[in-house]
Parts: structure tokens; C-alpha cells; sequence
């Protein structure tokens, strides 16, 4: 239940108890005035009624009196009888009441009766105003008379009702015909009795309109009457008249109806109205408040929205409980960024880490699988950083991730990318060490990822710089493509590896796209890598010697040792395959020192053989690893196998030479000392500066073949007399590779190189079958 | 007869008060000159009365009244007393009644008025023993021929009147002459005694109610719009039961030709007036001089002329304009032949006729 439904329950409770107990009061106070006020009505109309009656009987007194007054009715009652004093009369009587038009009357009657004192008294004169003319004297009024004559009185008011229910004010006189005053014997023969009815037509109105407003019982009883009444009130009309008015319950109850429904409807309606505007208080201003507090906290919760917002606020319990939340959360916040931070980036480059990689890339597929798109990882791998490292310190190393990092994420900024629908989501991250990666979701141009790998290539134009200097390190970029290349960021991860091994294959800072050729490739690798972990070096390695020969005799002047692989599983695998195999997974050492010796050890044996002292040229590709080990254990072989220092030659690949340190070069200058032969082997592959080249301390230069073929070509012959020149007079022998025809060591030789090698010479044999007769 | 009263006021409010302080606030010396003439207005050659008084040195004095109503009571209330009325012209029944009440004196102590016997044989009875026939006339209706294009024929169109007429009608309040259109249309005794025949007849004439305008006389209801000056349209008197001769006065009236006369089919009351002196009259032998010069033809002549009335005297009529004696307005023919006179009523009938009248006017102001 919530607090609204809460405050519903509390209020309407009590709201409805508070309207009833105030409704029922206001209602029982209302009855009492309305049973008053009815009382006071009742007395009006009583009073109105009274009056009116008491205005009819004073009209009727003052009618006879005037009548008396009349010249008509002294002529009728003095004179002879004619019908002119009687329509006179009548006129009289008509024209009087002409004067009384406030009294309204639908039946006013005038008789004279004569003969009182007789028997049979005479009725002389009758006339009514009504509107029948034909109307007679009614039982009602002669039954009044006639006990008015038996009464003995001279005058007389009363009330006479007649059979039809309505009524008539009587008043009567007895008078003297001549004088019309009241005669001194009434029984005298001159007594004449006048008698004037009027109907109280306003009286009898009222009279009806107050029993059918009342319902009421109404009588003229001397005695009170036995009815049950709500309340009685009375009339008196006259001496022994009374009108008894008895208004019944049910007249109350049919008035207090509407009151009590107007009080229920009003009650019902101000309950609505007031519970309404309470709960709309309470939700205004208790339960509105926590509310937008509680629903900022799910916002909060939901990262909707930074943290509860603490303007427009109160100093009330809410409102604190506002600001300390937003004191809470702010910590809790930072806190969690700050965990955030160390749970999704790498310290070092602020970079995602794996970890976060991870997830990021698991939702990337996740997403991308629903909206059908694709989602590109990029693999970056900083070629030639442990050179960096070894030689700047890794201070400069660190310096030199963290400044690439800053570039990487600047680079792959989504807004610049070109894209043609959707903003692609390029997110860098860095996998370990040298190793950095870039997850692009939203793909819909497939064109998209090699423009963000060549853009994170053209950040090393010429190698590095940054402000601790420029560096000669470059990248190799692997690039793998859901749903392409895998289903899961682990296989992504592994082909994008795998490309970017390509492209460090395809001769570094290049871009490569993994492909099947190339998982067919990888896997070859991978089986190469597998074998040359696990093989018996001994039993599947063997050496090979090829003969190295000297213009200047024309004699073979050594041999340069290669090595040679016989895989049971992989069959023969070619050096060119799995040297940089080897190179790569950190073998060459143990490759290096396995050929080291076993040369070594041989080389007495084909001393002896060849009757004579030889230079044994052994390639060094671990040199740049560990350059004071190698030279130590070169300089104990030889005195193990007691070899001239002077009859070892140590071959170095050109780009190595180039990239040697200055601490490579001291080690270099160290074996030189120690009467080794330095020379750079492969010249021509790399695209090293010749004059750069002589500088190095080296003893002898050796083109590769496929420089040497290209030298050879007769556009470019007539570069190749100079080159071999220039390396001599930097006191450089020159070797050329890869002679295969007689016509070519001749020329060659005719230009000055020193020594030739080659098909032509001889194919690199094993010492068993090396035939040492042709040398 | 011209039936105006221009002064009808004083004569409703001022009746018998009126004239008994006229009788002690002058002194008898000062009025022995002056006749005085109780008359419905108009009804006397103001012609003669300048001969006469010419003749006589003396004066003619007039009271007017507009009513039978209005003339009894005043005649009622005078009663046997010494008045100051010397002549009253009264209808034929008013007069024998007066005269047997002894208000009026017998024709047969006239003195010197030979010229009484002019009055043709045949009125002879009419006015009994003591008055003697003035003038006489019929009852029928005047109209404005403006509003009612052809003469009405039958005494119906005052109980279904074309729309127009409804609401504009005059009727006139009289014991005899208010049930008399009903009773004529029912063909009965104008002047009946039978309750029923009366009943019927004011039943049927309170159905006429609502197209009646008034019950006040045609010419004193004129004189009051006129004296008002704007009646409203709807108060405007279209018809009216009128008697011969009104139609003269109400054109003068209105200062138009409009109003004519006409009886109807059905019948007419043939009323005579008569002219009597009263038995308490001071100026008798002035009385008889002037009755006696009134009843020269040449006289009488000019005074049916003047109240454009029928004189009952053949000699008196063979001297007026051969117009006036041809208008059957005047002198009706054949009419005569379905017309009833005014018989005298028993006390009973009186009051009832009374209450009659009374009742319809009463209802009329309610509605």
C-alpha cells in the first residue's frame, strides 16, 4: 500500500464520521427551527385568518349600521308597500357595498323580517348580492333568526355554516320601524328585524389553503378536540368560536424530506469535496514530496539523472531527508565512480581494460546481433615497444602507452568518422602491455574499421613522437568482424590477433583483415609453434652449411650454417616459416643457442674435413634480446671447441642493425674486440640508407639475393661497381647471395665482391654430405 | 328620447341630500320664478323653453337623470315630502306607480291645460290617471355603419357578434330593457313574471358577457371617452342597445355622421314618456302654463323635432318637415306590429329583475 492509498484510508474514515456527526447535528438543529418556524407560520396564517374573519364580522357590523343610516330602508320601513322602495333598497344595498370593495364578499344578504311578535313572522324583504339573482334565503340564515327572535336579544353576531361547508358572519338587529333604534319592547308590533350575512369569501380561502397547506384537521369545537397533532394551534373567530387547527406529523415529515435530503446530497458532496482536497493536500505537500524524492532515487538509481535535485526545497523532514540523500549519494557516487574507474579502465592509459572490454564487446554482439549490424574489433599492437622500453626505461615506455592511448581515443572518435546512416561507437581499450584494441559497434559501412585502423596508423608516420622524443615504433593492426569472423569476443579477439600478426608479417605498420586463407595460415602457424615447443630439438633440427666462396682465389673461404627443420608430424618446414614463428613465441634463444652449438661442435669435425681453418657464418636472429648473454656464451663456445674468435662470423639482419642501440653497437664493437666478424646479412630487403648502413661497426655486408637480381638488371648494373666500392673503402667486405650462374660470379667477381654464395657454388648440404672434394 | 346625463355625478352621489338642501337653502320667494324639470338631458326644446320663458317672463330650471334606477330612487326618497321638483317626464310605467304612491298629482286637477286633449285618443290610457304622453320611441341598437356595414336584423348579433363587434358592445342597465334582447330572441314576454323564462334569459345573457364593453349608457359612456379624450382603440363603442333617437345625440356627439339606428326583427319595446306634476309642487299653476304652452302643436312640433323623437301628437306632427315625419327612425311602421309595451311589475319581480341586473353588471366588472 502506498502512502497516497494510506492517507486515503486514514482520511475518508475520519473525514466521513467528522460530515456525519456534523450533518446529523446540523440536521436535528434544523428540525427544531423548521418544527419553530412551521409553528410561526402556522401562527401567521392563524393570525392572518383571525384577522380577516374579525374584518368580515366588523364590515358586517358597520354594513348594517350604514345600511340603518339608509334613506332607502327608512322609506321601505316607514312607507306604504311599493316595488320602487324595494328595488330602492335593493340599489341602496347594491351601491353600499361598492363602498366595502376590501372586503370581498361572493355572497352578501340583506332580509327584513317582519312580524316578529307573531306566530309566523313575515320574511318582507330579501336580497342578495352573489352571483345567482335567483338565490333564496338559505335554511341556515332563517334557522339564525329564528333563534335570534327566541333569544330575546336585540342584536346578535354570528357565524352560520351552511350545509355546503362554507359559512356566513351574521348580524342582527332588532329595531324600531320608525326610529331604527333598538325598540323598548321588543315584542311591540313596530319591531322589525334586520338581519345582514356575508359570506367571509378571503376568511374561507384562507381557511381552505390553510387545510390543504396543513392537511390539517380543523374544527369549531367549544371543547379541544382529540386528534394526534405535530402541533395545534387555535383561532378564536367570535364568543364561543373557536377554530381548532391541528397540523399532523406527516406535514412535518413531508417538509423535513427535502431538508434532510439537501442535507445528505450537500453532506455527501462537501465529504467528496473536502476528502478530495485533503488527499490532494496531503499529496501536495506530504506524500508528492517523497514521491519525487522516491522517483528521483530510481532515477538516480537508473543513472537517469546525476543525483536528487536539491533546489526548490523545504527545511521539512522531506526536505532534509532530500539533502542527505544527495549528501549519500553524492559518496556513494563518487565511490562508485571511483571503483567504476579501477573496475573498467586500465590505471596506467585510462584506457577500457579487458576486463571491461570484455563486456563492452559482449554487449556490442549482443546488440549487433539484434539490430542486425556488425561490430569490428580492432587489434593494435605497438611494433618494436619493448625496444623502447629496454632502451628509454619504462618510465619512457609507460609515457609512450599513455600518450599513444590519449591519441588513439582522440583518433577513433566517433563524430569523425565518415559514416553513411548511423554514428558508429569506436571504443578503445587496451588489452596488455603494447597491446590495445578497439571494439566499433553500429558498423553499417564496412569500410569503416580500416578507416579507423589507418587512421591509428598515420599516428606513426615516422615513428613515434611524443614529448619524450620520437621513437621508432610503429603499429600492426589485426581487425576482425562479427558476425564474420566469430560469434564471441574471444574468437574476435583471437582472429584479430591472428590478423594483426599478419599484418606484422606483411612487414608491420600495415593493416590486415582476418581471412579464412589466413586462419589456414594462422593454424600452420599455430601447429609450427605447437611442434617447435615440443619437439626433440635434437632429432628434428639439423644444420646445413653453405659454402661461402672468396674471389680472390676463388676458394671456399667458409661456410654459412642454416638451419634446418624435419618435422615427424609437419614434415620439412622451411626456415623462412618457422624462424619468425620461433622469433615470435620467444624460441629464438633456444634456437639460436641450439644452432650456436651444434655448429660449433661441428666445426672441428669439418675442420678436419677440410683440412683447414674456415669462417663459420652463424645467423643471430636473438641477438637483439639478449645481447651480453649471446656474447658471453659465443665467447665460452669458442674456447669450449677452441675456435679462432676471428673464424666466426655473426650474421644480423639489416633492419635489426639499424634499429641496434647504441648499447647494441658497444656489444658489437665488444665481439668485434673479441675478433668476431660482424656482418649484415639481407641487405637489399629493407630500405635502410646504404651511408646510414657503414656506419655501423661491422666487418662484411652481404646483399640478398633478391637485391643482388635487381642490381643486375642492366638499367642498374652500373650502380652496383660503386656500392660494392663504397662498402670497401668503409672497410666493409661485400658478399652477394644468391649466385647462380657462372656468368654471374664472374661478373661479380670482375666488380669486386669479396665473396659469393650460391646455388652455383653449391647447395646447402649437411656436414655428412658435403662434398669437400670440389672445395 | 335623449336619455344624457351631463352631470350624472352629482345626480348618483347627491340624490336626495342633494335636493333637500336645495329645498331649505333657498328661499321660496327667490324660486317661485324659476320651473324646475326632473328629465333626462336633451329631452326638452331648449327652443320652447326660450319661448316660454320669453313668453312668461320666467324661468326653466332642469335635473337631470340617466337611469330609471337613478330616478326612482330620487322620486323614492322624496317620496310625500315638499319638493322642489315641479315636472318629471318618466316612462309610462314610473309614472301610474308615482301617481298611485302619491308622488305625482291627477291629470284631472290640471288647470287650464286644454291643450293636453290635443294628444291623439289612442296614448289616452297609456300614461294613466296621472300623466300625460310627451314623447315615444322604440328600442333597437345604434351602430357605427364605419364598423358594421350592413343594419344588424336580428337582436343575435349581440350575443354572436362578428369578431369585430366583440368587445365593443353597449348594453343598457334596466330592469325591463337588459333581459330584453334574450327574451325577444326567445320569443317571449319582454315584461314576464316567470322565474324560469327569467332564469333562462340571464343565463343566456351572461353567455353575452364577454363581448360587452359597458352597461353604462351609450351616451354617457361617449361623453365620458370624450371628456377622457383617448378611449383606447379596444374600449371603442361599435353597437349599443340604444332607444329612437339616441343615434341624433351620438353623432353630435362624436361630431360625425357615423352612428345610425335600426330595430331588429325579433321585436321592439314601444315606450311612451309622460309628463307629470308633482302633488308637492309649489309652482303648480307655473307647471300648468308651461305644460299648456308645451301642448300648443306648434311647440310640441319643435320639441320632437329637437329631441328627434315621436310626438304623440297627429297636429304637433303634420307640422314638422315631411323628412322628419317619413324617417322610420322617428315614426316606425310595420315595426310597431311586433312591438311590446312596458307593463307595470309586482314588487316581487321588481327585486328579483333587480338582483338580475345587478348580478350581470357585477360579473362584468369582475371579469
Amino acid at each position: 500500500m502506498n502512502l497516497n492509498k494510506r492517507a486515503l484510508f486514514l482520511i475518508i474514515p475520519v473525514v466521513f464520521l467528522s460530515f456525519l456527526v456534523a450533518s446529523s447535528a446540523f440536521y436535528w438543529s434544523l428540525e427544531k427551527t423548521i418544527r419553530g418556524l412551521e409553528e410561526n407560520r402556522l401562527e401567521l396564517a392563524i393570525t392572518e385568518l383571525t384577522t380577516s374573519f374579525h374584518q368580515y364580522s366588523t364590515f358586517a357590523e358597520s354594513y348594517l349600521e350604514a345600511t340603518l343610516q339608509n334613506t332607502a330602508l327608512r322609506r321601505f320601513l316607514s312607507s306604504q308597500d311599493s316595488q320602487y322602495k324595494q328595488v330602492s333598497l335593493g340599489t341602496a344595498i347594491t351601491k353600499a357595498t361598492g363602498k366595502f370593495k376590501h372586503h370581498r364578499s361572493d355572497r352578501l344578504s340583506f332580509l327584513i323580517v317582519d312580524h316578529i311578535n307573531m306566530e309566523k313572522p313575515k320574511e318582507q324583504f330579501f336580497f342578495e348580492i352573489s352571483d345567482d339573482p335567483f338565490s333564496n334565503l338559505s335554511s341556515g340564515l332563517r334557522r339564525d333568526y329564528e333563534s335570534f327572535i327566541a333569544s330575546n336579544n336585540s342584536r346578535v353576531w354570528g357565524y352560520t355554516q351552511e350545509p355546503d361547508g362554507t359559512g356566513k358572519i351574521t348580524t342582527s338587529r332588532i329595531v324600531d320601524r320608525i326610529t331604527l333604534f333598538e325598540p323598548t319592547d321588543i315584542a311591540s308590533n313596530n319591531s322589525v328585524l334586520l338581519q345582514l350575512a356575508v359570506e367571509p369569501t378571503r376568511y374561507l380561502e384562507l381557511k381552505k389553503s390553510l387545510i390543504e397547506t396543513y392537511q390539517a384537521d380543523i374544527s369549531y369545537n367549544k371543547v379541544l378536540p382529540n386528534n394526534s397533532y405535530a402541533f395545534r394551534n387555535k383561532a378564536y373567530l367570535g364568543p364561543g368560536e373557536v377554530l381548532f387547527i391541528d397540523v399532523p406529523e406527516s406535514y412535518l415529515t413531508e417538509r423535513l424530506l427535502p431538508v434532510r435530503a439537501t442535507i445528505i446530497l450537500v453532506s455527501i458532496a462537501l465529504f467528496f469535496v473536502s476528502a478530495l482536497i485533503l488527499l490532494h493536500l496531503v499529496k501536495r505537500y506530504i506524500t508528492g514530496p517523497i514521491e519525487s524524492l522516491e522517483s528521483q532515487l530510481s532515477n538516480v538509481v537508473d543513472q537517469h539523472q546525476d543525483n536528487i535535485s536539491i533546489s526548490h526545497i523545504g527545511n521539512d523532514e522531506v526536505g532534509r531527508l532530500q539533502r542527505t540523500f544527495h549528501k549519500l549519494y553524492g559518496e556513494l557516487a563518487t565511490a562508485y565512480k571511483r571503483t567504476k574507474q579501477l573496475a573498467e579502465r586500465d590505471p596506467l592509459t585510462q584506457l577500457h581494460n579487458m576486463s571491461y572490454i570484455h563486456e563492452q564487446a559482449a554487449n556490442a554482439i549482443e546488440e549487433a546481433r539484434e539490430k542486425d549490424e556488425c561490430v569490428a574489433l580492432i587489434y593494435i599492437d605497438l611494433d618494436n615497444f619493448k625496444f623502447v622500453n629496454d632502451k628509454y626505461g619504462h618510465d619512457v615506455g609507460d609515457a609512450l602507452l599513455q600518450a599513444f592511448a590519449a591519441r588513439l581515443s582522440s583518433a577513433v572518435r566517433s563524430e569523425d568518422l565518415v559514416c553513411s546512416k548511423k554514428m558508429p561507437l569506436a571504443s578503445p581499450g587496451r588489452i596488455a602491455g603494447d597491446e590495445f584494441s578497439v571494439v566499433v559497434r553500429g558498423i553499417h559501412d564496412a569500410t569503416v574499421p580500416e578507416q579507423i585502423g589507418k587512421r591509428v596508423l598515420s599516428l606513426f608516420k615516422e615513428g613515434f613522437h611524443f614529448d619524450k622524443g620520437q621513437f621508432p615504433v610503429s603499429a600492426s593492426i589485426g581487425i576482425s568482424m562479427y558476425p564474420a569472423d566469430g560469434d564471441t569476443l574471444a574468437e574476435l579477439l583471437a582472429n584479430a590477433d591472428n590478423a594483426m600478426y599478419q599484418a606484422k608479417d606483411n612487414g608491420k605498420n600495415s593493416i590486415a583483415f582476418y581471412s579464412k586463407e589466413l586462419a589456414t595460415s594462422m593454424r600452420r602457424r599455430m601447429e609450427i609453434e605447437h611442434e617447435l615447443h615440443n619437439m626433440d630439438t635434437d632429432k628434428e633440427f639439423y644444420l646445413v652449411y653453405m659454402p661461402l666462396v672468396a674471389t680472390k682465389n676463388n676458394s671456399v673461404d667458409g661456410f654459412e650454417v642454416l638451419l634446418r627443420w624435419n618435422s615427424p608430424k609437419l614434415g620439412f618446414v622451411g626456415p623462412d616459416e618457422f624462424v619468425p614463428i620461433a622469433e615470435r613465441c620467444g624460441l629464438f634463444e633456444k634456437i639460436d643457442n641450439w644452432v650456436t652449438e651444434n655448429a660449433m661442435r661441428q666445426y672441428a669435425q669439418l675442420k678436419e674435413s677440410l683440412g683447414r681453418d674456415f669462417k663459420l657464418s652463424i645467423n643471430l636472429s636473438s641477438a637483439q634480446l639478449n645481447l651480453n648473454l649471446i656474447g658471453h656464451r659465443l665467447i665460452e663456445l669458442i674456447k669450449q671447441h677452441k675456435i679462432p674468435s676471428h673464424c666466426i662470423q655473426l650474421e644480423m639482419t639489416e633492419t635489426l642493425s639499424v634499429e641496434f642501440s647504441r648499447q647494441a653497437n658497444q656489444f658489437l664493437e665488444l665481439l668485434r674486440e673479441q675478433g668476431f666478424n660482424v656482418a649484415i646479412d639481407d641487405f637489399g630487403t629493407g630500405h635502410t640508407a646504404l651511408l646510414q648502413l657503414v656506419e655501423y661497426p661491422a666487418d662484411m655486408i652481404k646483399f640478398d639475393k633478391t637485391f643482388v637480381e635487381k642490381a643486375m638488371e642492366p638499367t642498374n648494373r652500373a650502380m652496383l661497381g660503386p656500392l660494392v666500392s663504397l662498402c670497401h673503402s668503409q672497410g666493409l667486405k661485400v658478399t652477394v647471395e644468391g649466385v647462380e650462374t657462372k656468368e654471374m660470379a664472374s661478373y661479380l667477381t670482375d666488380i669486386g665482391c669479396d665473396y659469393l654464395q650460391g646455388y652455383y657454388f653449391g647447395k646447402p648440404a649437411k656436414l655428412e654430405d658435403l662434398k669437400l672434394e670440389n672445395f | 328620447m335623449i336619455r344624457y346625463l351631463s352631470w350624472e355625478k352629482t345626480i348618483t352621489t347627491c340624490t336626495l341630500a342633494c335636493l333637500i338642501s336645495f329645498s331649505f337653502s333657498y328661499p321660496r320667494n327667490s324660486l317661485a320664478d324659476t320651473l324646475v324639470v326632473f328629465n333626462w338631458e336633451d329631452y326638452l326644446s331648449d327652443e320652447v323653453i326660450a319661448r316660454w320663458e320669453k313668453k312668461s317672463g320666467h324661468k326653466i330650471k332642469q335635473i337631470y337623470y340617466d337611469g330609471n334606477e337613478n330616478r326612482d330612487s330620487v322620486l323614492v326618497a322624496i317620496g310625500n315630502d315638499t319638493t322642489e321638483i315641479d315636472i318629471l317626464i318618466a316612462d309610462e310605467t314610473a309614472t301610474p306607480s308615482f301617481g298611485t304612491i302619491g308622488t305625482l298629482l291627477s291629470v284631472n286637477a290640471y288647470e287650464s291645460t286644454p291643450n293636453i286633449h290635443l294628444v291623439d285618443k289612442k296614448w289616452d290610457k297609456v300614461c294613466g290617471a296621472y300623466g300625460v304622453p310627451y314623447l315615444w320611441g322604440t328600442l333597437g341598437v345604434a351602430y357605427r355603419s364605419d364598423k358594421v356595414t350592413s343594419a344588424p336584423t336580428s337582436w343575435d348579433i349581440l350575443f354572436n357578434p362578428p369578431p369585430l363587434l366583440s368587445g365593443h358592445i353597449g348594453w343598457l342597465d334596466e330592469s325591463i330593457d337588459t333581459l330584453a334582447p334574450a327574451l325577444f330572441l326567445a320569443n317571449n314576454d319582454i315584461n314576464t313574471r316567470d322565474p324560469d323564462t327569467l332564469r333562462a334569459a340571464f343565463e343566456k345573457t351572461k353567455r353575452a358577457l364577454p363581448h360587452i364593453l359597458t352597461f353604462q349608457y351609450s351616451l354617457s359612456y361617449l361623453d365620458s371617452s370624450v371628456r377622457q379624450i383617448s378611449k383606447p382603440a379596444e374600449k371603442e363603442l361599435y353597437l349599443a342597445m340604444s332607444y329612437s333617437g339616441d343615434q341624433d345625440s351620438l353623432n353630435e356627439q362624436s361630431g360625425t355622421d357615423l352612428w345610425q339606428y335600426t330595430t331588429l326583427d325579433e321585436g321592439t319595446i314601444s315606450w311612451v314618456d309622460c309628463l307629470a306634476v308633482l302633488k308637492n309642487s309649489s309652482r303648480k299653476a307655473l307647471a300648468f302654463d308651461f305644460i299648456n304652452f308645451l301642448y300648443q302643436p306648434e311647440n310640441a312640433a319643435q320639441n320632437s323635432l329637437d329631441a328627434y323623437t315621436a310626438t304623440p301628437m297627429s297636429q304637433a306632427k303634420s307640422l314638422q318637415p315631411i323628412d322628419f315625419q317619413n324617417d322610420s327612425t322617428v315614426y316606425p311602421g310595420d315595426t310597431l306590429d311586433r312591438s311590446q309595451p312596458y307593463l307595470p311589475m309586482d314588487n316581487a319581480t321588481a327585486v328579483l329583475r333587480r338582483r338580475i341586473t345587478s348580478t350581470l353588471e357585477k360579473l362584468h366588472e369582475s371579469k
